[in-house]
């Protein structure tokens, strides 16, 4: 029975061990691995000028069926909460663009007008007035 | 150290969570302070009044390797976490799209809604399920309060806590040299280590099965009947797995205790209302259940689904730790050279596993009419469930054991469990 209690524990150990360097190994590789970190830094100076309380539209460069479309409206909205994020009439709209391009031109054809580019394809729109 | 651990992870969190909630549902909007300060005190009335009067006596005393060989196993599962967290400082994929993402919702008195409620046109329709308990996210929202930043190591180590909350609890549950055994097969669990930086509420649920049970096994006078219906109604406002665990438990309350029962039931008033006011005032409609009972019917009577479900948890127990240290090949290695306590006894204790038998059925029985794609709904869940029963399991398999490791009968520990005061 002692030597039975003895393999357990050292095999336990390994096992701990084991689980460690797999974790450490996964981190090195995938740091931020939802891209959250990455759009709470991006977004920061969105949540200085927008209340907590807003409701902000949402235009990108990325298609809906594009397989990072879901993590990355996630990343986005994360960093942007208690804000919401929403496809209905907004009177603000981020903007989230992985590629340069005319983001004036992206935010007019959602009825938006560009307030502030804040580099790194990060953009805030304002509603076009009546 | 077992009542101390469940108050510290279970029961002041909790109730803290609860009181937080429920100042926002009454309008007063976030109340961090008062509502700390009031949860503190209740928690310490608490402490004060239904721990335990007499701890159960163990047969076993400490050994000090074995007790060092946990803690290198501990300190293994925090770096692991650290390390885990360090890269990933928001937790898992859940995490910010469920629970942290609605712990900033109920931060604000305008936006706490959100957080229980789909607005039309939001992107979260699918994402942060509206109408799951809030334990950890009104806890997290509630620390976030007070200290007016969304710092990330909040959720993170309260998610560290709680793992090392259930390894506590579950080595201190079953005595120092056995616990030490079945604490070092937890941590070679490897789910363990990795939920434990996840964010996730699995790990609290795995503490509250855990603590409802042992309490349901030792709770002996009224305080300690209330404290285990506190522990056995926080599993529901923790996750909606702990809602078929409750109503077992509080079954099997009844039936083991009586006319006892009532001051479990009594202490499970905070979690079931909680719990029933959230799903009462949430408009969140789970899209895994079937539309229809007939198409609920249609799929239980697919035997393909039972055999991939089934194959399903087979993947999941195959995946829990590495073939040369598997955590269920050590735990049976332990039992077979332990030995059991005699087949009579064994049968009295029996009860105790209905509660997990009840939840392991009704984890099973949602997959099979789940209206999520099957394959994908297994692969993205069914190891955190394996991990909601496995510390309970393990407490449940070394409590029919006669002491492994150390000699003195088991019959002395039963002579002395004889003479606990009966129930008041």
């Amino acid at each position: 029975m002692r030597w039975i209690g003895v393999a357990v524990v050292i095999l336990a150990i390994f096992a701990a061990l084991n689980a460690y360097q797999v974790s450490s190994t996964y981190a090195r590789e995938f740091p931020d691995a939802f891209g959250v970190a990455r759009a709470e830094a991006r977004f920061a100076p969105v949540i200085a000028r927008i209340p907590a309380n807003a409701r902000l539209g949402y235009i990108t460069d990325l298609d809906r069926s594009h397989k990072a479309f879901a993590s990355s409206i996630l990343a986005v909205q994360y960093a942007l909460a208690p804000r919401l994020l929403t496809e209905a009439s907004a009177e603000w709209a981020v903007g989230n663009f992985a590629q340069p391009g005319d983001f004036q031109a992206a935010g007019a054809r959602a009825g938006y007008i560009l307030d502030t580019d804040f580099g790194n394809g990060v953009v805030l729109y304002r509603r076009k007035g009546p | 150290m077992a009542w101390i651990t469940t108050l510290v992870i279970l029961a002041g969190p909790g109730l803290l969570s609860i009181l937080y909630f429920a100042g926002l549902a009454a309008g007063l909007g976030p109340q961090p302070w008062p509502v700390l300060v009031f949860s503190i005190a209740a928690s310490l009335a608490a402490w004060w009044k239904l721990r335990p009067a007499s701890p159960v006596p163990s047969d076993e005393s400490w050994n000090w390797l074995l007790l060092a060989a946990l803690a290198v196993a501990a300190i293994f599962v925090v770096l692991d976490a650290q390390t885990a967290a360090a890269a990933n400082p928001t937790g898992e994929w859940d995490a910010s799209g469920i629970w942290n993402m609605r712990a900033r919702f109920l931060t604000h008195a305008d936006t706490w809604r959100r957080a229980i409620s789909t607005e039309p046109g939001s992107f979260l329709a699918e994402i942060s399920h509206p109408a799951y308990p809030l334990f950890l996210s009104g806890f997290v929202a509630a620390l976030w309060s007070a200290a007016g930043t969304y710092s990330a190591a909040v959720p993170a180590w309260f998610s560290i806590a709680a793992a090392l909350g259930v390894l506590i609890l579950l080595v201190t549950s079953v005595g120092p040299r056995s616990g030490a055994l079945a604490g070092l097969i937890l941590t070679a669990t490897a789910y363990f280590a990795s939920q434990a930086s996840a964010q996730y509420s699995d790990l609290l649920l795995a503490f509250a099965f855990l603590a409802a049970l042992t309490m349901l096994d030792t709770a002996r006078d009224r305080p300690a009947l209330i404290a285990c219906g506190l522990a056995i109604g926080l599993a529901p406002w923790i996750k909606n797995e702990g809602q078929p665990f409750a109503i077992a438990a509080l079954a099997v309350a009844v039936w083991r205790f009586r006319a006892g029962s009532v001051w479990v039931a009594l202490g499970a008033v905070p979690g079931f209302a909680a719990t029933l006011a959230l799903k009462l005032m949430s408009d969140g409609r789970e899209s895994m259940f079937p539309a229809t009972v007939a198409q609920a019917l249609e799929r239980a009577a697919d035997p393909a689904r039972w055999f991939q479900v089934a194959a399903g948890f087979a993947t999941a127990i195959r995946d829990a730790g590495p073939w040369w240290a598997h955590p269920v090949l050590l735990a049976i290695a332990v039992m077979a050279t332990a030995g059991f306590l005699p087949r009579s006894e064994i049968r009295s204790r029996l009860w105790l596993a209905i509660p997990l038998a009840a939840t392991f059925a009704a984890e099973f029985g949602i997959y099979v009419i789940t209206s999520s794609d099957l394959a994908w709904h297994l692969s993205t869940s069914v190891t955190r469930l394996f991990l909601q029963l496995w510390p309970a399991t393990l407490w449940f398999a070394f409590s029919l054991l006669r002491a492994p490791i150390a000699p003195p009968p088991a019959e002395i520990k039963r002579a002395k469990r004889k003479k606990q005061p009966a129930l008041s």
